[in-house]
């Protein structure tokens, strides 16, 4: 039997300097049964936006007046007044180029999502996030903090497991 | 995708460098039961879409007048300020066109802004080619959502594209 993923208590933020974009996406959001749903025009007003309402995820443009998609994807990880640095981060622009993919990726994003944007990849997205929860990585230093940039296990090593012993052991945070 | 590309600075990582932390996961938030089957909830999400894409007529008249004014002033001025306006107001329209009906919008529009971003830094910008493309908005606009089915407009769509790819060079 397929699931039925009941989005209804998820949080979401949704960022674009785009007032229509906004709705564009909160609308899809509704109609996956997303209920509780805020906005913001850029991202320093989505860092404050933050505050108040919690997010579970936030769905950012990339490019924005006000602060675009980079300075807040910084101010939750990195700030240590962020009040969601594990926040799931979907990077939604009409900038597709592998140096923009990796350069998000290297920022700390959860999930990257090109314009025009889908119903279809959109659930996609959001049921990743939820099937497929990946691990933080802090590397010291502020280095690195985010997601756990390594998604593929790969199959095609036939060579002895050398890592295992090392693979350092998850601790779980009581923040989501 | 190579070990450096994963290493801001360079430096390679050490293991204890490395702190493996599990945040709460989503799942505990989102039952697989007693939502919605993703079909409906496709469906229901296009439904949507339909009904905001009526609006985006108006919003893409909108945005053309205020396009067409700061073209008017980039002809006058050629301030780049202004250039970089006209650029985030057709890169939005871009991102919403193929999602609210409007798949040229988004074809002009990526043709537009990849002109500005990827043409040859040596040549000078031709303000004659950004009116172009913004005057092949005004097209898809009369024609509405017929555009797509108008050879014209693709035509019209297809030279602007080569016109960049030829100031790529």
């Amino acid at each position: 039997m397929s699931k039925q993923y009941d989005f209804s208590y998820l949080r979401v933020l949704v960022v674009d300097d785009s007032r229509f974009m906004t709705r564009v996406v909160s609308q899809m959001l509704e109609a996956f049964g997303v209920r509780n749903i805020a906005t913001a025009y850029s991202g320093y007003d989505a860092f404050h936006r933050a505050k108040e309402f919690g997010p579970d995820i936030v769905i950012s443009d990339w490019d924005m007046d006000g602060g675009g998609g980079p300075e807040l994807v910084s101010l939750l990880r990195d700030r240590d007044e962020s009040p969601c640095p594990y926040v799931g981060i979907i990077m939604l622009t009409g900038y597709a180029e592998r140096r923009r993919v990796l350069q998000a990726r290297n920022m700390g994003i959860t999930e990257f999502l090109a314009k025009p944007v889908s119903a279809k990849a959109l659930l996609a997205r959001l049921i990743n996030m939820v099937e497929q929860p990946r691990p933080f990585i802090r590397v010291r230093d502020n280095r690195y903090f985010g997601p756990d940039r390594r998604r593929v296990v790969g199959d095609r090593y036939k060579g002895p497991e050398r890592r295992t012993k090392y693979k350092p052991k998850p601790t779980r945070v009581g923040v989501s | 995708m190579t070990d450096s590309e994963d290493r801001k600075d360079g430096r390679p990582f050490r293991r204890s460098d490395v702190e493996v932390l599990m945040p709460r996961p989503l799942s505990e938030k989102v039952p697989v039961v007693g939502g919605i089957k993703t079909n409906d909830a496709l469906q229901r999400a296009e439904e949507a879409l339909a009904r905001i894409a009526d609006e985006f007529d108006g919003l893409l008249a909108e945005e053309l007048a205020a396009l067409d004014e700061l073209m008017a002033d980039y002809m006058v001025s050629k301030s780049s300020e202004t250039l970089d306006k006209l650029f985030r107001r057709i890169h939005n329209l871009r991102g919403q066109g193929t999602t609210l009906g409007y798949p040229l919008v988004t074809r002009i529009g990526s043709s537009f802004c990849g002109y500005l971003i990827e043409r040859n830094p040596d040549r000078p910008l031709r303000p004659d080619l950004v009116e172009q493309h913004l005057k092949a908005l005004h097209i898809v606009m009369k024609e509405g959502k017929n555009a797509d089915a108008d050879s014209t407009a693709h035509a019209v769509a297809e030279a602007l594209e080569q016109a960049v790819q030829r100031e790529k060079l």
